[in-house]
C-alpha cells in the first residue's frame, strides 16, 4: 500500500507529469510564470484544488453516478465540484491576502478551466482508484504541476535579464523553453 | 432515469450552494464602495508618485479620507476634482513637477574607457569597474529609467541620452529611483532652467572628460544677482524661491551647461511655463 502510494507520487510528480508529459494546463504555465513569487502561490493555490477534488469526485462518482447509473454526467459534475472549490480558494485568498489575490487576478478564477484538474478527475474512475489512492493521486499531480511552473518561472527570471535576439523575446522563448523542460523530462519516461 | 439525474445534479448544486453560502459568511470582505469609485477615476498606472503603493492602496487612503485629494501627479485637475467631490474634501493644489535629466554627455561627446558587453542595463554597466564612460558621474545611456517609466515617457535619443517627454511626465519619481547615477531629479515646472551636470569632480578632470560639463568656476553664482545660485560640491545648486534671474549665468556659461526649458515672460516674475506644456 505504502510502496504503491509512494510510486503513484513520484509518477505523478516526475514522469507522468500533466505539464510535461501530457501539455495540459500550458496556459497558466506560460501566463504566470514570469515571477517565482506569483507562480509559487498559484501552484500551491492549484495543488489545494486538486488535492480536495480527487477524494470528492472519487465519493460523488463511486457513491452517485456509479449507483444510479449516471456515469453521463461524469464531466458536468467534477466540473461543478472544481469550481465549487475554487470559489472556495478564491474567497479564502481574497480574506487573508488581498495583494496575492490581485497579482493572481483572472488566473485565480481560471484554475476551474484549467485542463489539468478536470484531466485528474476523469482519470480518477478510469484508473479505478481507491479513495486513499486518489487523494496522494490529487496531491501528487498538485505538486507536479507546482514544480513545472517553478522551473519555468525561475528560468523566466533569469532570463530577463539576460540578452536575448529581439525575434525570440517573449513568447517565441517562452515557447522553446517550454519544449526543452520537457525534453528534458522524458528521461524519466519509462522508469516505473 | 431523467429524474434521478435531475434530483442528483440539482441536489448536488443545492448542496455546494449552501456551503458556499456558509464559507461567504466566514470570509466576507466588507469594502467601501467609494474606493471602488475613486479608483475607477484614478489612472490606473501604480506608479507610486503619490507615495501610496499603487492606485488600489491610494483609493483607500482616499476614501478613509487620510490624504489630500490633489495628491495623485498622473491624473489632471479635472479628476481630482471629482475625486474631492467623492470624498467631500477641498484640493490643495499640489505643485506640478517634471523629471529632468541632469547630463548633456551623449555617445559624440564623452569617450568610453572600455568596451562594455555585459547585460545592457545601467544598474550593471554602473557595477562594472565604475562604468564604461569617461566620466564617473555621466549618463551610462542603456535606458534603465525609461523602462522604469509608467507613461512612456521617455525614449532614447539619438546621442544614448534619454529624453524626457515632458508633455507625458508627471513626475512620479520611478525614473528618479531607477538611475544608478541618480542623474534624473524632479523640478518644479515653474523652473525655467536647470544645469544639466551632475560631476561632483574639479574642473580639470571635468573638462578632461566632457566638452559640456560643470567646471564649478562660479561665474553663473557671480552674475546671478539674486543669489539664488550658490556653488556646492562643485555643481551649482538653484535656490529657485529666492530669484529667477538666471538670464545672464545662461548666456555666459563658459560649458553651456544650463538647459532652458521655456523663455520666461519677465525676469522677476518668471512664473508659469506655457499652457500648452502644462
Amino acid at each position: 500500500m505504502l510502496k504503491e502510494i509512494v510510486l503513484l507520487m513520484l509518477g505523478s510528480i516526475l514522469i507522468n507529469n500533466f505539464v510535461f508529459a501530457y501539455f495540459l494546463g500550458t496556459c497558466p504555465y506560460l501566463g504566470v510564470t514570469d515571477k517565482l513569487s506569483s507562480s509559487l502561490s498559484l501552484g500551491a493555490a492549484t495543488t489545494f484544488v486538486m488535492t480536495l477534488t480527487a477524494p470528492i469526485v472519487w465519493l460523488i462518482n463511486n457513491y452517485l453516478l456509479v449507483r444510479f447509473n449516471l456515469i453521463f454526467l461524469q464531466n458536468v459534475t467534477f466540473i461543478l465540484v472544481i469550481a465549487v472549490l475554487v470559489q472556495l480558494v478564491e474567497m479564502f485568498i481574497r480574506k487573508t491576502s488581498p495583494v496575492l489575490y490581485r497579482t493572481l487576478g483572472i488566473f485565480l478564477p481560471l484554475i476551474t478551466t484549467n485542463c489539468c484538474i478536470l484531466f485528474l478527475a476523469i482519470l480518477i474512475p478510469i484508473r479505478e482508484y481507491s479513495l486513499v489512492t486518489s487523494l496522494f493521486f490529487g496531491i501528487g499531480s498538485g505538486l507536479g504541476f507546482m514544480l513545472a511552473l517553478i522551473i519555468m518561472a525561475g528560468i523566466r527570471e533569469e532570463l530577463s535579464l539576460a540578452d536575448i535576439p529581439p525575434s525570440l523575446k517573449g513568447a517565441p522563448l517562452t515557447l522553446i523553453l517550454a519544449g526543452l523542460i520537457a525534453l528534458s523530462f522524458m528521461g524519466f519516461a519509462g522508469l516505473l | 432515469m431523467v429524474g434521478t439525474s435531475i434530483l442528483i445534479l440539482g441536489g448536488l448544486s443545492l448542496a455546494f450552494a449552501v456551503l458556499l453560502a456558509f464559507a461567504a459568511r466566514f470570509f466576507t470582505v466588507s469594502e467601501d464602495p467609494l474606493v471602488a469609485k475613486i479608483e475607477e477615476l484614478l489612472p490606473g498606472s501604480n506608479c507610486g508618485g503619490c507615495g501610496a503603493a499603487g492606485c488600489r492602496a491610494l483609493a483607500e487612503l482616499l476614501a478613509a479620507r487620510k490624504v489630500d485629494p490633489g495628491i495623485c501627479v498622473a491624473s489632471n485637475a479635472e479628476t481630482n476634482a471629482k475625486i474631492a467631490a467623492l470624498t467631500g474634501q477641498s484640493v490643495n493644489l499640489v505643485e506640478k513637477r517634471v523629471a529632468v535629466l541632469r547630463c548633456q554627455g551623449g555617445r559624440s561627446r564623452v569617450k568610453e574607457r572600455f568596451r562594455y558587453t555585459g547585460i545592457p542595463t545601467c544598474t550593471v554597466a554602473n557595477l562594472t569597474a565604475g562604468g564604461p564612460k569617461e566620466c564617473l558621474y555621466g549618463c551610462l545611456g542603456y535606458g534603465d529609467c525609461l523602462r522604469a517609466c509608467p507613461f512612456g515617457a521617455i525614449s532614447l535619443g539619438e546621442e544614448g541620452l534619454p529624453v524626457i517627454d515632458e508633455a507625458k511626465c508627471v513626475a512620479c519619481g520611478r525614473c528618479v529611483a531607477a538611475c544608478p547615477r541618480r542623474l534624473v531629479t524632479l523640478i518644479s515646472r515653474r523652473q525655467w532652467t536647470y544645469v544639466a551636470c551632475s560631476s561632483r569632480n574639479k574642473g580639470k578632470t571635468v573638462k578632461d572628460a566632457c566638452p559640456v560639463g560643470c567646471i564649478a568656476c562660479g561665474l553663473c553664482a557671480k552674475v546671478t544677482k539674486s543669489g539664488a545660485i550658490v556653488i556646492e560640491d562643485n555643481l551649482p545648486r538653484m535656490n529657485y524661491e529666492k530669484g529667477q534671474d538666471f538670464e545672464e549665468a545662461v548666456k555666459r556659461c563658459p560649458m553651456h551647461c544650463f538647459v532652458v526649458r521655456f523663455t520666461p515672460r519677465t525676469s522677476s516674475d518668471a512664473g508659469s511655463e506655457p499652457a500648452a506644456k502644462a
